[in-house]
């Protein structure tokens, strides 16, 4: 009895020390990567010369010198947001690698302060005054809608440029800030028809429950019904649906010949492999806005003939982007570029040229280099920055998936982000 | 297809929804109701069964291997943890809410690390579907149904009719008289916690193919799973099992004939009316 005890204390103790050095693991590998998220990263003047070549300046090679242009990258590396986070601060290191690769901005190296919001928007309230405070000029780097309410007044009240990459219902202005990101009248303006036109009349809408969805159904709705098409059915599903097997068999009965989804995040996922599981997808086309690192995780044979209209796609055949991608790849090989975070890139692209331009980094005279400049080359194509509402006249492709890649099958051609997104209201 | 057909396929398929519930919040429960713990990091618990898949075939084992990991692999750490945390906790309700939100928000994280941001695919073990009255079914939801009232089944024999339930029921209804009639308490809940983590690893390891796996998949289910446990009462395993019967059951009727939104809301509600109204669950007797 008395050694029974003993052995079963030892036990105990035993797994007190196994369940101790777990625990002690998990933290430190959170702690780990903890300081990767805080770092200062100055991205060193490279001597890599296919970095060099991507660049879209003429300027001379020298080193830069003097004191380093501050950058603010408040993004989500961890937390929902963390795929898209990390492209975009990927993103941002290329440029700074290729700027500073290239003489420098003004002669100056560009430093980057990158921080992590947790994809929780008072951590980015808080790391959006901390860059601030570090004398950044300009940031950009937030991706979801909860994060920009936070990081846009503290921007505009500390009279800094504020870059937004990401696609969006539409209607945001400030004096200072600048939208790359695409609008819902650009995703549907030449999408519709096309859809019309390729698979039919009869649409579906299914979306999330958010305003994004919303705003481009009724834009959608209006160009459908213009055209002589219907509406079979419309409804919005509640985040974190996991079971659409409802929303299946109303989509069955009511076929369609599109379905015109907008259900995000995993929830698209589940959404678009139950589609497949119900054999929906023989008969009815889908558009998802997916990109191309949702296709790994829906599976190659699921998302197959899945059409999807972006500002950006990997697959897209020019030169410049040939170049950015092999370069993309040397500082983030695990992560794709995809619209959202490409859009950072070619925002830093405007900041920068227009930092040129104005011979400062003082953000009142760098936006008015900004209003109206045209990027002629970037990965996506011409861009130019609107002068009036400041957001971007960009192209807008058409990839359908074919054997797990987004190919792209037509350029719709540069459109107009609406009439003026000052007259927009869609909160 | 014929309504007849229509409403078939939508208890079917309520079917698998209750059965996932069921597996998910039979351990939330157990671990309630013996414990006085209210863990949060059960959904986790969920999401690392869904990466049984992936560490399966890390590990080089391909088809149903995931199935088998994801419960062993999620009953060992919930050991882990059950030694190494929640046993100081036992009894300490809200002490193991803020001790648990740690941990879940550890496990996400660190799945986050170990297995990267994105939303991994796990390919369907069971292709294809049968004919069921007149219409095509997806076998593995089919194979999904069978597992979770098999398993259920099981789950609750266990806790009814060896010793062992008979120590745990003891221990359910009055711990300190239990342990003076020389019944191992801590024991029996060691082993309550770690049947119920592994029967929400089996969970996720289910779910996984029919979804994707994410390291924040778990929270959903948590949260339904909490509702189960109001509705239905944390006392007993048939509470349990009723309320996500009755959760499961709306949810799919609802979410049918109307939206999921209008599902969410009625659910809430009931989950409201019921802590008014038997604050214990529908299905606790007193």
């Amino acid at each position: 009895m008395r050694t029974g005890t003993r052995s079963h204390t030892n036990s105990r103790t035993l797994t007190v020390v196994v369940c101790g050095v777990v625990l002690a693991l998990v933290a430190g590998l959170l702690l780990v990567a903890g300081c990767g998220d805080t770092t200062t990263t100055t991205a060193a003047p490279s001597t890599d010369t296919t970095a060099a070549e991507t660049t879209t300046t003429t300027e001379a090679s020298v080193e830069p010198s003097g004191d380093p242009i501050k950058v603010g990258v408040v993004s989500p590396i961890s937390g929902p947001g963390a795929i898209l986070g990390q492209g975009i601060v990927a993103n941002a290191k290329l440029w700074a690698e290729q700027v500073n690769a290239s003489g420098g901005l003004l002669g100056r190296p560009v430093e980057l302060l990158i921080q992590d919001t947790t994809t929780d928007p008072k951590t980015a309230a808080e790391k959006a005054k901390f860059v601030i405070g570090e004398g950044v000029d300009v940031l950009t780097g937030p991706v979801y809608g909860t994060e920009w309410g936070a990081v846009r007044p503290i921007a505009a009240e500390a009279g800094k440029i504020l870059l937004q990459p990401v696609y969006y219902h539409g209607g945001w202005y400030d004096e200072l800030l600048f939208v790359t990101g695409e609008v819902p009248e650009q995703h549907v303006d030449k999408f519709i028809p096309w859809l019309v036109e390729n698979y039919g009349k009869k649409f579906y809408f299914i979306g999330s429950d958010y305003n994004y969805p919303h705003a481009i159904n009724a834009l959608a709705e209006e160009i459908i019904l213009g055209l002589g098409g219907e509406i079979v059915g419309e409804e919005y599903v509640a985040f974190g649906t996991t079971d659409f097997t409802a929303a299946l068999a109303r989509i069955s009965k009511a076929q369609p010949d599109v379905v015109f989804g907008n259900v995000v995040g995993t929830d698209a996922i589940a959404f678009m492999k139950q589609f497949y599981d119900a054999g929906l997808n023989k008969s009815i086309t889908m558009y998802e806005p997916i990109d191309q690192s949702f296709v790994s995780a829906i599976g190659v044979e699921q998302v197959e003939g899945v059409a999807v209209a972006q500002g950006y796609f990997e697959t897209l055949d020019t030169p410049t982007n040939k170049a950015y991608v092999e370069a993309f790849k040397k500082i983030e090989p695990n992560i794709p570029p995809v619209d959202i975070s490409v859009s950072a890139y070619v925002a830093l692209q405007f900041w920068a040229e227009a930092v040129r331009l104005a011979g400062t980094t003082d953000p009142q005279s760098v936006k008015v280099k900004l209003e109206g400049l045209t990027l002629k080359d970037t990965p996506v194509g011409e861009v130019t920055m609107r002068a009036t509402d400041h957001h971007t006249t960009r192209h807008m492709y058409i990839a359908i998936a074919r054997n797990g890649i987004l190919e792209v099958v037509e350029d719709l051609g540069v459109i107009e982000p609406g009439v003026d997104q000052r007259e927009v209201n869609r909160e | 297809m014929t309504t007849t057909q229509l409403i078939l396929l939508q208890v079917l398929n309520t079917g698998v929804t209750m059965g996932i519930l069921m597996l998910v919040a039979i351990g939330l429960g157990i671990i309630y109701g013996l414990m006085d713990v209210i863990n949060l990091a059960h959904g986790e618990f969920l999401m690392l069964g869904a990466y049984g898949w992936v560490i399966a075939r890390l590990a080089g084992f391909e088809g149903w291997a995931g199935l088998i990991v994801a419960p062993v692999v999620v009953g060992l750490v919930g050991f882990a943890f059950e030694r190494g945390l929640f046993r100081f906790l036992y009894r300490r309700p809200l002490d193991s809410l803020l001790a648990t939100w740690g941990v879940s928000l550890i496990l996400v994280q660190a799945a986050r690390i170990v297995f990267g941001p994105a939303p991994q695919a796990v390919p369907t073990p069971l292709e294809g579907a049968v004919e069921l009255f007149g219409m095509p079914y997806g076998r593995y939801r089919l194979f999904v149904l069978a597992v979770s009232v098999v398993v259920i089944s099981v789950t609750l024999a266990v806790f009814r009719y060896p010793t062992f339930g008979l120590k745990t029921r003891a221990v359910f209804q009055d711990a300190e008289m239990a342990k003076c009639l020389g019944i191992r308490a801590p024991r029996i809940y060691s082993t309550a916690f770690v049947i119920g983590a592994a029967l929400a690893g089996l969970a996720g390891a289910l779910v996984a193919p029919m979804l994707t796996v994410a390291p924040d998949m778990g929270g959903n289910f948590l949260v339904q799973s909490f509702l189960v446990v109001i509705v239905g009462g944390a006392g007993s395993l048939v509470g349990v099992v009723g309320g996500a019967g009755v959760i499961g059951g709306i949810q799919g009727t609802i979410s049918y004939f109307s939206s999921s939104v209008l599902a969410q809301v009625i659910t809430l509600t009931l989950a409201i009316i019921v802590v008014r109204v038997r604050p214990r669950g529908i299905f606790t007797r007193k």
